[in-house]
């Protein structure tokens, strides 16, 4: 197990190296730079930016230094975000980003696969129907959609919940973000719940099961091992996308979370964090990846042995 | 000569028509109610956009400053309390008060009356407004200090609102509708394009050569992806044709895996084992056998990324990095509609509505698809 967890490590790396590097200098050949505002500076105050930040180096000296910076862990300072670090960043807006994360992946494992496996039970009835069609309308509805929508509804209309903000982290503030969170992702995982359950509630071991009338409740705990195989490789990437923030949740509930560091970065030409996000989002994809692989590995022999 | 008369005097063998892939099909999808109506839905949104404009009348950029907000209404504009006091505002800018107004058959009668005479020029303001056509002076009296008028009332239609810059809703989300199914298509083919050729060389070549493309196709995985049309939209300065061609250029990914996986299993085909053995060159047989019998997989694919290139261009215009005013997208319209929700629901919820039910059509017209060329799950 221990050496086939670091053998994924091993091909890891050189795939962040990758990310970084692309990313790296595709900001840089982006017009503009972090301190060009409305009004330009100083050429001499340019300049000295410039050294401070060590702008002025050829483009590869940069691309060194930061790796090596980033070998360290050390992300650098923000260029927008002055007298703080990137790191400082992070560590004021993750820990939120994955408390709603991790709520919402709650809220996707158990409606997501309830709904799933209650329609694979009761395939082509109308309960099926109905959850595979909501499923459907579920996938499509944007979150830039929902978002406002339950707003209106919950915020306004009937004032059950605050319109936007973190407040602390109060439990009242959390209900919209996680629901507009989780929403498209039950969606998606009650489709992929469903298809493989029906696939192996028709195969054999399922159906010696039945033959030896054991009750529904055995055979949902033994189909469902097997069924969540495949959900289980969606949730991993899903995950790390559902922890390190949404865009437009953050942006339309106005949370404090890492989500919306992205575009802002890009914008303002902050290379630093937006390198930070990139390498961020990719160490988080990573590893839940491997997650997957290890559960992957426990849940069924035949990966474990190949 | 002889030979072909040979020929054409063998009795006919009995012609059967065989059951074609695309044809059965085709008979399942049509069973598919689901499926036909949201092709229905998604036909009419079609239809709209392209007839609708021209049906409706608005252009989608023209600003009607006396209808700002305006909410839905199938009731024509002006309406009769609305006239009396854009009459007004019109006589005091042309020193001059209302003595009498009254509306009938889609013309106002005004009598304007001032302490100097009246500059006729000044009439001019009348078809300026909104709400009313060019005025004709139909008496004059009090050595021009009375002047009697005729003005048609211009008769408008907002059946979906004005927003909150008082232009038509119904015409801008029309114009988005539009512009959501250019990029949608052109995006989605110029993802086509490059995932088919990439997938299917990859797949046929195999070997060392597939194994370096598939790994550079799993790094670009690796990117989120944001980020890149981002960064394009960046490069591209937020050109509206480059803009979807960077979409695609990005969508393409997953078609071309799902061709290469296709295509590994028909390159051991018998079929193609002949066509090498006759001479035919790897582009051909791309060309010819490999890329036509992927199109199944590919159909039902692309049927599913169209709806989600539009998510993608809708999701960057709520952004704000999008489309461009005085051009609007959905994406655009639902970001207005969501920053004014206090009063002007109706903003939100047309284009919210309109967008959800393209994608939902699209997508059960995908599923209805894949139902239909692989039944087997049903």
């Amino acid at each position: 197990m221990l050496s086939f967890v670091l053998r994924r490590l091993g091909t890891a790396i050189p795939t962040v190296f990758v990310v970084v590097a692309i990313s790296f200098f595709l900001i840089r050949l982006a017009p503009g730079g972090p301190f060009d505002l409305e009004r330009p500076l100083e050429a001499k105050v340019m300049e000295n930016l410039k050294r401070i930040y060590q702008l002025d180096r050829p483009l590869y000296e940069q691309f060194g230094l930061y790796l090596s910076a980033l070998a360290r862990g050390d992300l650098g300072p923000s260029f927008y975000f002055r007298d703080f670090t990137v790191a400082e960043l992070f560590a004021a807006g993750l820990p939120i980003s994955i408390r709603l994360g991790l709520w919402a992946l709650a809220l996707v494992i158990v409606a997501g696969g309830g709904l799933g496996i209650v329609a694979a039970l009761r395939q082509n009835s109308s309960a099926d129907y109905l959850v595979t069609g909501l499923a459907t309308i579920g996938v499509t509805i944007p979150t830039f959609v929902i978002a406002p929508v339950l707003q209106i509804v919950l915020g306004l209309w009937l004032a059950w919940l605050p319109l936007s903000g973190w407040n602390g982290g109060a439990w009242r503030n959390s209900v919209l973000p996680v629901t507009v969170l989780a929403l498209p992702q039950i969606a998606v995982v009650a489709r992929l719940t469903r298809a493989a359950m029906i696939e192996t509630l028709r195969a054999n071991h399922i159906r010696t099961l039945r033959a030896q009338g054991l009750g529904t409740r055995a055979v949902v705990e033994h189909a469902a091992r097997a069924a969540a195989l495949p959900v289980l490789s969606y949730l991993g990437p899903a995950t790390a996308h559902l922890l390190t923030g949404s865009i437009i949740v953050e942006t339309v509930f106005g949370l404090p979370g890492v989500g919306r560091y992205f575009i802002e970065g890009a914008l303002n030409r902050d290379y630093t964090l937006v390198m930070g996000t990139v390498v961020l989002i990719a160490v988080f994809v990573i590893a839940f990846n491997l997650v997957v692989d290890v559960a992957y590995a426990v849940l069924d022999p035949r990966v474990r042995e190949a | 000569m002889t030979e072909g008369e040979t020929v054409t005097d063998r009795p006919a063998a009995p012609l059967v028509r065989g059951r074609s892939l695309w044809g059965a099909a085709g008979r399942r999808l049509k069973r598919n109610r689901a499926a036909m109506g949201a092709l229905l839905v998604l036909g009419l949104i079609a239809l709209a956009g392209v007839i609708g404009p021209w049906l409706n009348g608005h252009p989608y950029d023209r600003v009607y400053p006396e209808y700002v907000r305006r909410p839905p209404s199938l009731t024509a504009a002006p309406q009769v309390a609305e006239i009396r006091p854009a009459a007004d505002k019109i006589a005091a800018r042309m020193r001059a008060r209302i003595e009498v107004l009254e509306v009938a058959a889609g013309v106002v009668r005004v009598t304007l009356a001032a302490e100097r005479p009246i500059d006729e020029r000044l009439l001019a303001y009348w078809p300026r407004s909104d709400l009313f056509g060019a005025a004709v002076v139909t008496d004059r009296t009090d050595e021009g200090r009375q002047l009697v008028l005729a003005v048609p009332v211009k008769i408008q239609r907002f059946l979906l609102g004005t927003d909150q810059n008082g232009r038509d809703l119904l015409a801008r989300m029309l114009l988005g509708v539009k512009i959501s199914f250019a990029v949608g298509l052109l995006a989605s083919a110029v993802a086509l394009l490059i995932g088919v050729t990439y997938g299917a060389t990859a797949g046929y070549l195999g070997g060392r050569t597939d194994e370096i493309m598939m790994r550079i196709v799993d790094v670009m995985y690796a990117l989120p992806f944001i980020f890149f049309v981002i960064m394009l939209v960046v490069f591209f300065g937020r050109n509206f044709a480059l803009m979807f061609i960077a979409v695609g250029a990005i969508e393409w990914l997953d078609m071309a895996r799902i061709v290469r996986g296709q295509t590994l299993s028909i390159r051991r085909q018998e079929y193609i084992a002949a066509a090498e053995a006759l001479g035919v060159g790897t582009i051909d047989i791309l060309r010819r056998h490999v890329i036509p019998n992927t199109l199944g997989t590919v159909a039902v694919y692309l049927t599913l990324l169209i709806p989600k290139v539009i998510l993608l261009e809708s999701f960057l215009s709520f952004l704000g990095l999008g489309v461009q005013e005085p051009m609007t997208s959905l994406g655009v319209l639902i970001a207005e509609g969501a920053r004014g929700i206090q009063g002007t629901t109706y903003l939100l919820a047309w284009p919210a509505l309109v967008l959800v039910a393209m994608l939902s059509a699209a997508n059960f017209i995908g599923d209805g698809l894949r139902d239909a060329l692989d039944p087997k799950d049903r």
